[in-house]
């Protein structure tokens, strides 16, 4: 009998010694606010409405349109393979799936920035990787790339480079919004992923 | 062999209280891979007591501040995780008894109280842990049990108070059991 | 991967059949331990029998132990758990009114509805004290609201409390569990088990 319990006691001493060695688990998906800021603040995390012409004219398949406004907005004009998450539907069942796949470039854009930034800040804090801003929203690609200023004589070769790129992106677009082609982007795959459900209530 | 073994089986031999201890462990781990939550018990009779009320009562219990976070939502408070669970202790209970022999319909009581003393007290008993439960948002399944499975700083807090409620008036009722 | 039906992993029609199963358990470990006797339950306040500590102990410690061993594998999510949330103020009155409940009727409400299921008729009396109970609650809440509601602190967890890593503190619980059984039997050896 005795010597039931002390080993008995060493196997459960033992067991928590260790547990009390094992490395701490990262608890919580959320992102702690210090390294949500690091994030906001890194200009990586914004594209360019040149970019996304650019990626769409070369059918980058990484790329993934979000549009957060909402559905009569999308209806009536959107990117083109974009996908429509109005913002307030983003927690919704369904429309963080859109979100996941690592080797999925998601942009999300709306008329400005603004929504397109709180819809941002809600899925990083939910620990989505690699999600993205397309700067200005509509309201920049309209007047870059469809209605682009022509540069000043003085500017830079560079100013017209990129010029002559959104004048060609452009008709491009325009191109297609005239005669609307058969589907051009197949739609992004998507993997689903499971959205979290409300904890478990009740107590006693 | 085999008859001889429940004739000798003696109802007060209880399972080793180690072996018990891990088995609980093991259901209360169970009961949060499964459902999230831990078993408790004080829930059942509280949205079981919400229910009659919105029977008997249904306007007061609309209104009720405490009824109504119980019965005005989408489902009966009787369609609960809890109440299913509590039908489960009721199984559960009666064939370990039934195993053990210790089906007996009795009031156990010390000999130096009559039993209609005890079953006073019982319900007193009854009355006041479920008051307290209902304050303290969970019984000792629910709130101290389930709560330190958890590591919750309330699991503790109540399982203290709730022993340290009962070493400080245990004195004034030894009478009704030593 | 887990809690399974919260993350939809099984359907939620199958909650209360896992209910069930679940408080078939719980039942069958309170009534074999011997926690469908009020003698048993009250040892614990006079000092003659610490079946309930060590069967309490045994199951905390081990439930505590085996959910962080689950955290740490991956093999549940412990943020999707219920954590009972803290209200300092309703957690220590209604222990200690617990507490009163637990010497007076000599069952808590789990144990009184395991010692029911085997025909325990003071058991039954105090099961049907607790739903007076929740009536009486249910009548003077008005009057509690505001205590009941105050100091509240959401679902926080002990080692935040105390400050300390949870892993140690997971130890911590062990070795004072285990401590206290070394204990126990030398209270237990000095107070006599009443006869009935």
């Amino acid at each position: 009998m005795q010597r039931g319990t002390i080993f008995l006691t060493i196997v459960a001493l033992g067991i928590g010694v260790v547990i009390w060695l094992l490395p701490e688990r990262q608890e919580s998906h959320d992102l702690p606010p210090h390294q949500l800021l690091r994030d906001i603040i890194r200009e990586t995390r914004f594209f360019s409405t040149d970019e996304v012409a650019a990626m769409l004219i070369n059918r980058d398949p990484s790329l993934h349109l979000v549009d957060v406004r909402d559905s009569t907005a999308y209806r009536r004009f959107h990117l083109p393979g974009a996908v429509n998450v109005p913002l307030a539907d983003i927690l919704k069942e369904g429309s963080l799936d859109l979100l996941s796949g690592d080797e999925q470039t998601h942009v999300f854009y709306s008329n400005g920035t603004l929504r397109a930034n709180q819809a941002w800040v809600l899925t990083r804090r939910l620990g989505y990787k690699n999600t993205y801003v397309m700067r200005g929203g509509l309201n920049r690609w309209i007047e870059t790339i469809m209605e682009p200023p022509v540069p000043p004589s003085s500017a830079s070769s560079e100013a017209f480079d990129q010029y002559d790129f959104r004048v060609a992106a452009g008709q491009y677009f325009r191109g297609e919004a005239a005669a609307p082609k058969k589907k051009v982007k197949t739609p992004p795959k998507v993997i689903p992923r499971r959205k979290k459900k409300v904890v478990a209530s009740g107590g006693c | 062999m085999e008859q001889e073994r429940i004739r000798t089986k003696d109802p007060n031999k209880y399972m080793n209280p180690y072996l018990a201890g891990v088995l609980l462990g093991f259901v209360l781990i169970a009961a949060f891979y499964f459902s999230g939550r831990g078993p408790g018990a004080s829930g059942g009779p509280k949205r079981v007591t919400a229910a009659i009320v919105e029977a008997v009562a249904p306007t007061h219990a609309h209104q009720s501040e405490f009824y109504g976070k119980y019965v005005n939502g989408p489902h009966s408070p009787l369609k609960d995780w809890l109440n299913f669970e509590l039908l489960g202790v009721l199984v559960g209970g009666f064939i370990s008894g039934a195993l053990a022999g210790r089906l007996n319909l009795k009031v156990e009581h010390s000999p130096k109280i009559t039993s209609r003393k005890r079953l006073f007290w019982a319900l007193i008993g009854g009355i006041l842990f479920e008051y307290g439960a209902t304050m303290a948002r969970g019984c000792t399944s629910g709130a101290a049990l389930s709560g330190i499975a958890v590591l919750a700083t309330g699991g503790f807090v109540t399982m203290l108070a709730i022993f340290g409620g009962a070493y400080l008036f245990a004195y004034f009722f030894r009478k009704l059991w030593i | 991967m887990g809690p399974l039906v919260p993350q939809g992993i099984i359907g939620p029609e199958w909650d209360f059949i896992i209910a069930l199963v679940i408080g078939m358990g719980f039942g069958f470990i309170l009534e074999a331990a011997g926690f469908s006797s009020s003698k048993n339950l009250v040892g614990l306040f006079y000092g003659y029998d610490f079946v309930v500590l060590r069967v309490f102990f045994t199951a905390a410690a081990t439930a505590a132990a085996g959910i962080v061993l689950f955290d740490y594998f991956g093999w549940i999510d412990v943020e999707m758990l219920y954590v009972q949330p803290t209200y300092w103020g309703a957690a220590i009155a209604g222990g200690m009114i617990m507490g009163l409940g637990f010497v007076t009727g000599g069952f808590c409400p789990g144990t009184g509805f395991a010692a029911s299921s085997i025909g325990k008729i003071d058991a039954m009396m105090f099961v049907l004290g607790t739903f007076l109970g929740a009536l009486l609650y249910g009548e003077t809440y008005p009057l509690l609201k505001d205590f009941v509601n105050s100091g509240y602190e959401g679902g926080i967890k002990i080692y935040d409390t105390l400050g300390i890593s949870r892993g140690l503190f997971t130890f911590l619980l062990i070795v004072v569990a285990v401590g206290m059984f070394y204990l126990v039997p030398l209270i237990e050896k000095r107070v006599k088990k009443p006869e009935y």
